[in-house]
Parts: C-alpha cells; structure tokens; sequence
C-alpha cells in the first residue's frame, strides 16, 4: 500500500507543480509578509512608554497573521478543487481503473492536501524570518538593528533603543510556539476543502461553497468570541495574537495552557472528523461523470 | 414497449479457465430506474467481445461496474475467476481500460499523461510509452498538450493508455466515437492484431452495429438493462434469413408477382423491395417477374446483418 500511495503522491505532485495555481498562490503570501514587514503596518505599541523602543517582532506577528491566514484560504481552495477536480474533469476514470484502491487515492489526496499546506506555511516563516533579519536584524550583542543600516540600531531607517524585558530569544521563543500552533488549523482548513469537495463532481460548486462555509465560520468565530474558541480555523489566531501583543510590550499578555491546549485541540479533532466524512463518502460513491 | 424474445438460446457456459470476465445476475438501480437488470456476461479468452445497445441501454454502467468505478445493486463481476470487488488490486492488473469518451490532464502532454498514468501501475519504461503513441499513430503529437488535442485525438491516446500495461483483458466503450473514417479502420485493425498476435481479449461496448460486426467473434446484445441475446456473431448470422432486394417496374404487377411466389416483403420503398426468400428462389422469381410483364433493374441476393439480429432483438423491428 505504502508504494502505491507513494506512486499516487508522485502523481498528483507532478500534476500540480506542471500548473499555475501553486504559483501563483505564493505571489500574494509573500506579498503580505512582505508588506507588512516593510511598511511596518499594525504596530500597535501604546504600552510602550518610549516610542523609540520597537523591535522587529512587533511586525512579524502581524505579517505571519495575514499571510498564514491567505494560506488558510488557500488551503480551502486547492483541497476544495482535488476531488471534485477529478470528478469534474472526468480523470478518475484513468486513474480508478488502475491497480490502486479508493483508499489509496484518498490518502494521497489527503497527504497532497497536506504537503501543499506544510510548503506555504514554510514558505510564510522562512520569508518572514528572512525579512526579520534583514530590514531588523539583530546585532550579535542582541540589539535590535538592521544590517542595511551599518550597524546602527534603527528600525525602518529610525534609530531605535532596545528593550531588555523584551529579549530577543523570548520574543523568538514565543513565535515559534505560535506558529506551531498554526499548523494545525492550517491542515483541518484543508481537511475541511477536502470533505467539500468529496461531495461535489463540480469544482465551482465544491470552491463555492467551501469558501463560503470557510468565510462565514471565520466571521462568525471573530464576532461571538466565546464560539470561536472552537471553531477550527479561528484557532489561528491564538497563537500569533498572544505572540503579537507580547513583542509589543504588553507584559500582562501570558500564554495560557487552557487556551494553547485549545488551540491545537479544537483543530485537530476537526480535522479527523473532515478527513473522516471525507473517506465515508469517497470510497461510496459511484463515479458517474 | 414490448419485449423481445430471445432470438438463440444463451449459448453453453464456458469452462471457467476459458472465461476472462463473467457478470452474475449483475444488477444497477438509480433510484426507481433500472439500469442494469440481471446481466449475465461472458467474455472468454480471445475473444472481441461486443456489447450491443442502444444509448442508455445500460453498457456503460456495466462497464463502470466491472471496473468498480460504481457498486452494484446487487449481483457480482469475475474477471480471471476472481471477484473484482474483493480483489481489485489483482484484477486491475491485468486489465486495460477506456470509459467514455476518455479525459486527460490538458495542461500536461499526451506523453507526459501517459508516463503518468503508467507510473500509477508501477509502470517506468519510457520505450513503451513511445511503443503506445506509436501504435495509435500519435508518436508525432505526444508532446503537444492535451488541450489541442481533437476528440479523435484523445480517443486514440485513451486506446494507447488502455494498452500500457500489457493487458490481456482490454475494455474499450464505445472506442469509435469522435474517429473519422480512417481512424475507425486504424482501430479496428489495432484490436484485430492485439486479439491475433497477442491473445488480447476485448470487451467492446458500442451502438456502431456495423463496426462491431466487422470487429467482434461474440457478441451480447442489451436493452434496457437486460441481456437480450449472447452468441458468437457467425452462429447468429448463419441462423440469419436470407434477403433480396429487387427493383421492378410496375411496382403494383410486381407486388401481385411476390405475393403470388410468396416472398415475404419485408419493406419496401420507392420501388425497392425488400424480400425474405432464398437465393436458390431468385432465378424463379426473375423469370416470373418477366413473364408478367414488369422490367426488372435489380436483383441482389443478400442475408440479414448484425442490423436486423439486433433489431428483432430489441423489438424494434417494424420501426425500421
């Protein structure tokens, strides 16, 4: 079995890099982080006492916000289109009447789903880091300095003082545990494209609707706050918040276990449920189109 | 509408080794419709294998199902004397096939789908993608994409993928669709040459009964869902009535001429009958035809074609 979903992976990789759409999905999520990052947009930094005190986190957490979150769009997007896709175009006729079962198919699609979602969230944090380090790098004494500024401990071109309740390995520690958090929600927003598209021989009507139902979970989680704590792609925002507001100086902003254990929680029991309607009705269904 | 009759009676089972794929009782309801009722299939080693019927007669859901592309309402495949549902790994395996008029991935090249799709069978080699294109006379277009490609064009690289594996069970549904003339012929003689050189078995689903009556060694008709006749085609068109078409003037003495020899007018149509009597009763009838009078244009002895078998089969015989 292991060989044979290896071989279908291999399949559905080749046929996904030989389009455009993973390319041209790249252009807005590096986009957004490096806007974000360059014009130092969101910077709230109210608590702050002395304005000149500002670090490079500060931007990040809002520049990986608005990316991981067009990464979540995306996710919904291209698993939406992976089964129905087939259905529509009417290829699983080639591909179900080889040697390999329903089940095969459906993990690789699963897996593909995954890796897609696994390479733009990786894509979000090496471009982000990189911006980090080059517009505000850090010098090796841990202050806060960009290198396109010979060494003067500016920001955006501004000189800046660094904040030493605010060190660098903290702030780094903290979005590192926030983007971990991410990747869940990521997934079971894939997962979620995934079941849709289960349902559906038409991509319009699978991209549709799974738009739609993601969009309106998504406002519906950001005005009843009480509610979204369970929905799963609202888990994305814990994470980057917390991380957010700490890197802007607001010290009483703590990380919280019950939140952190809900934050991974709540997406990953969505997710195993997705992926499992999902199956239920792939491995059913009678291939009409 | 009404109900033919079987025409022969089912022909005597095979043994099992000879039998490449049997349908038991294979039945596909979609809701009240019936679409498959009680198929029992048998295609046997070497064989061309025509499925006969009209649109929505139920072959390609037959096919569909033999592939497991849809579960059956009730009833079962064998392919190799195995249940295709329980091992469908084993039996996919030697089994090529095209669904309708066949799709591809139109970014990608017609070389490139097919090296894909190769690769889902554990297939590698390169040669034989080549071998294929070749075969169906696309080695020249492989690399351009799919998206250009004529309807004719995907149905001859739907061929070629059916062939990658070496399959010794090929099933094509309606395999002629979108071919012009010239591509009909290249086909027919691809398959002719697979079944003589290869031992390839085929299962052919179509409603061109001329084509599958040139290609095919058995035959099953279907209508409705149900299988109305299965024999080999030379058993059916030897119990074939003889036929004669004869044009004579005046069309009315010569109306009087046949009921008179009783030769069973089947049609007739701007002075062409056509007549249900045997060869050895022409000259008989030539030399009647002349001493009423009339002037006799044509006289063709002939016998009834896979046409009128299915025709009678399906009961729409007196529509024709």
């Amino acid at each position: 079995m292991i060989a044979r979903v290896g071989r279908l992976v291999r399949f559905e990789l080749a046929k996904l890099f030989r389009q455009k759409l993973p390319y041209v999905v790249l252009f807005p999520i590096v986009g957004a982080v490096m806007l974000v990052m360059l014009r130092g947009m969101d910077v709230q930094g109210e608590a702050v006492a002395d304005p000149r005190i500002r670090n490079g986190f500060e931007y990040l957490g809002t520049a990986c916000l608005w990316a991981l979150r067009l990464v979540s769009v995306f996710a919904v997007v291209i698993a939406s289109l992976s089964l129905s896709g087939e259905a529509s175009q009417g290829t699983y006729r080639m591909v179900l009447v080889r040697p390999v079962t329903r089940t095969d198919v459906f993990i690789s699609k699963a897996l593909v789903v995954s890796i897609v979602v696994l390479a733009l969230f990786l894509a979000t944090a090496a471009v982000s880091s990189g911006m980090l380090h080059v517009a505000h790098g850090f010098w090796r004494d841990g202050s806060y300095v960009s290198p396109l500024n010979e060494g003067r401990f500016t920001l955006m071109g501004e000189e800046v003082i660094s904040d030493p309740n605010r060190p660098r390995d903290v702030l780094a520690g903290d979005f590192r545990l926030a983007m971990t958090l991410s990747i869940l929600p990521l997934l079971a927003s894939g997962f979620f494209g995934l079941l849709i598209s289960s349902l559906f021989d038409n991509t319009g009507a699978a991209v549709g609707l799974a738009m739609f139902l993601a969009v309106a979970l998504y406002g519906f989680a950001s005005v009843d706050r009480q509610a979204g704590k369970y929905v799963f792609s609202h888990s994305l925002e814990y994470g980057l918040t917390v991380a957010k507001h700490r890197a802007e100086g607001y010290s009483d902003r703590k990380w919280e276990n019950g939140a952190i254990r809900r934050a991974w929680l709540v997406p990953l029991l969505s997710g195993v449920a997705f992926l499992g309607a999902a199956y239920a009705v792939f491995v059913r269904r009678d291939i009409l189109s | 509408m009404e109900q033919a009759a079987p025409l022969t009676p089912a022909a005597p089972r095979a043994s099992a080794a000879e039998v490449v794929l049997r349908t038991e009782g294979l039945s596909k309801r979609f809701g009240a419709l019936a679409a498959v009722d009680g198929l029992d299939l048998e295609v046997r080693r070497g064989d061309i294998f025509g499925l006969l019927g009209l649109n929505g007669a139920g072959k390609t859901t037959t096919i569909r199902m033999v592939l497991r592309l849809i579960a059956p309402t009730a009833g079962r495949v064998l392919a190799f004397g195995q249940d295709v549902r329980e091992n469908s790994l084993a039996v996919l395996n030697r089994i090529g096939a095209m669904v309708e008029i066949p799709q591809f991935y139109p970014y990608l090249t017609g070389r490139k789908n097919l090296e894909l799709l190769y690769g889902l069978s554990g297939g590698r080699d390169g040669a034989r993608v080549e071998e294929c294109l070749e075969l169906v006379g696309l080695a020249t277009r492989g690399g351009d994409r799919v998206r250009g490609y004529s309807q004719g064009m995907r149905q001859r690289l739907g061929l070629a993928q059916a062939l990658l594996t070496r399959p010794e069970l090929v099933i094509l549904d309606e395999p002629t669709n979108g071919l012009d003339p010239q591509g009909i012929i290249d086909n027919r003689r691809l398959i002719q040459r697979l079944n003589r050189e290869n031992g390839v078995t085929f299962l052919i689903s179509s409603h061109l009964l001329h084509e599958i009556e040139l290609t095919c060694n058995r035959v099953a008709i279907v209508h409705q869902g149900r299988l109305r006749l299965q024999d080999d085609v030379k058993a059916l068109l030897a119990h074939a009535k003889a036929l004669a078409t004869v044009r004579a003037e005046p069309v009315a003495e010569a109306r009087k001429v046949f009921g008179l020899r009783k030769a069973e007018v089947v049609s007739e149509r701007d002075g062409v009958f056509q007549l249900r009597c045997e060869p050895e009763a022409l000259p008989d009838l030539a030399a009647a035809l002349h001493a009423s009078g009339c002037r006799v244009w044509e006289l063709t002895p002939g016998r009834e074609t896979l046409e009128d078998v299915f025709l009678a089969a399906t009961g729409r015989g007196g529509a024709a």
